[in-house]
């Protein structure tokens, strides 16, 4: 016969798996908040027309950056469509050294605006981004592995692609963050927690990013915007979409069955749960609460 | 069939609920503006932007949950939260009038933090204000 179990015990094993959902639904929300976050617009490909799932990788002279090896931007923006040679209106650029191609962005893997190196191998490519590969098989469409290789000097210009914003962070470096232009904002975007007070528990999705040099953090603009910005908020949207989520982390939780951090009984306690939760006077809302539940079980 | 409509009634209500309230309205010289307000307009001003507006199908009917922020700017802290206090005066607890849809809930959620600005010609500018969320109803078939 399984030992009684004390009030206390089934109170800390309901605090336990609270934390531990909410601690999922707190990743969940980093996570989602990550691809929500904005990103610098440096480029002028696609400007002014629809963005559609195109993106333009460009192997740049060595010179640029002083790195080592060839150095590829992927720009996930709109190319315009038409030709993949053409990377706006009136201006064709021959494939070669310097060559552009394009993919879609299923085809390629990889954050934008990324300043990472590749070097191509007799293994494939090398460096860059961890998920940077091409998946696709080369051929007409897209740049293939063949055409990465090390510049040797030529007239291409960065500059005509860039903005005068990004000619701008792309020289002064004041943007880059791990060889990317921009991407701080993004990469500061993390959950912590749980955090309890008494029977209350929270977890934290936070969001800080400063440039070089000064202590304002413009998260804050971008999330809530600022008399010079408009907002482009990205924690609260995340966090309004995962509700269902926290839901179903903070069920998942609670049946699992995982013993408290104090538990000193030698078996684990199973648990039913009974979810009741109503607003009163409000028909619609009881009914797809109900609905959610439904869905839950 | 059924038209099915957007958030965009949604911020057509909320302009229209704004300015059917006197106070408010006589509060706000220099208007309502979606999402940023034009460098040279007079303070206090009132700047409203949906955040995230997801929907949720159900069996007949369309729920859309909709976050929208209502910010004050002003030239001085006071005025700033005066009219911070018109809006929610004029917004929790409103029976929005949504085209196509039933409003079943208007209300304040959260303060917006923020402390004081300089806009374009050097001055400080205070910004207060608070999300809301509106739920809203549609049938579906």
């Amino acid at each position: 016969m399984a030992d009684a179990v004390s009030a206390d015990y089934i109170t800390q094993y309901l605090l336990d798996a609270a934390g531990r959902g909410l601690m999922h639904a707190a990743e969940h929300v980093a996570a989602l908040a990550r691809t929500k976050a904005p990103v610098r617009r440096i480029f002028a490909v696609g400007r002014g027309e629809g963005r559609r799932s195109h993106s333009v990788d460009v192997v740049l002279p060595s010179k640029f950056n002083k790195r080592q090896g060839p150095v590829t931007i992927s720009i996930a923006e709109s190319t315009g469509g038409g030709s993949p040679w053409k990377v706006r209106a009136g201006r064709e650029i021959v494939s070669g050294d310097y060559g552009i191609g394009v993919a879609s962005s299923k085809m390629i893997r990889g954050r934008v605006n990324s300043l990472a190196p590749v070097v191509n191998s007799p293994i494939g490519l090398i460096g860059g981004e961890a998920l940077r590969a091409w998946s696709g098989k080369p051929g007409s469409g897209f740049l293939s592995v063949t055409k990465i290789r090390k510049p040797t000097g030529g007239s291409f210009a960065l500059s005509s692609l860039l903005t005068s914003r990004g000619r701008y962070e792309v020289s002064s470096g004041r943007a880059v963050h791990e060889g990317l232009v921009g991407g701080k904002l993004r990469a500061s975007i993390h959950a912590s927690g749980p955090i309890e007070e008494g029977y209350r528990i929270s977890a934290l999705v936070s969001a800080e990013a400063h440039d070089k040099g000064r202590t304002h953090n413009y998260a804050r603009d971008q999330e809530f915007g600022s008399r010079h910005n408009r907002k482009h908020p990205f924690l609260r949207p995340a966090l309004l979409e995962s509700k269902d989520y926290l839901f179903k982390a903070l069920k998942r939780e609670m049946e699992s069955g995982q013993r408290p951090r104090n538990d000193s009984h030698g078996e684990s306690v199973p648990v039913l749960l009974h979810l009741n939760v109503r607003v009163r006077g409000v028909e619609a809302v009881n009914a797809e609460i109900d609905r959610m539940l439904e869905g839950l079980g | 069939m059924v038209t099915m409509t957007t958030s965009a009634p949604i911020k057509r209500a909320i302009v229209r609920n704004a300015r059917a309230n006197a106070p408010l309205k006589a509060a706000l010289v220099g208007g309502i503006h979606e999402g940023f307000a034009p460098a040279k307009t007079a303070y206090p001003f009132m700047v409203y932007d949906i955040v995230a507006a997801p929907y949720a199908n159900l069996w007949g009917s369309r729920v859309i949950v909709t976050l929208v922020d209502l910010v004050v700017f002003a030239e001085k802290g006071v005025d700033a939260s005066n009219v911070d206090q018109l809006v929610l005066n004029a917004f929790d607890g409103a029976q929005l009038t949504v085209d196509g849809q039933t409003t079943l809930i208007c209300r304040r959620v959260a303060d917006i933090p923020g402390g004081p600005d300089t806009d374009s010609e050097g001055k400080r500018i205070y910004q207060i204000g608070g999300s809301y969320e509106i739920w809203t109803d549609q049938p579906s078939e």
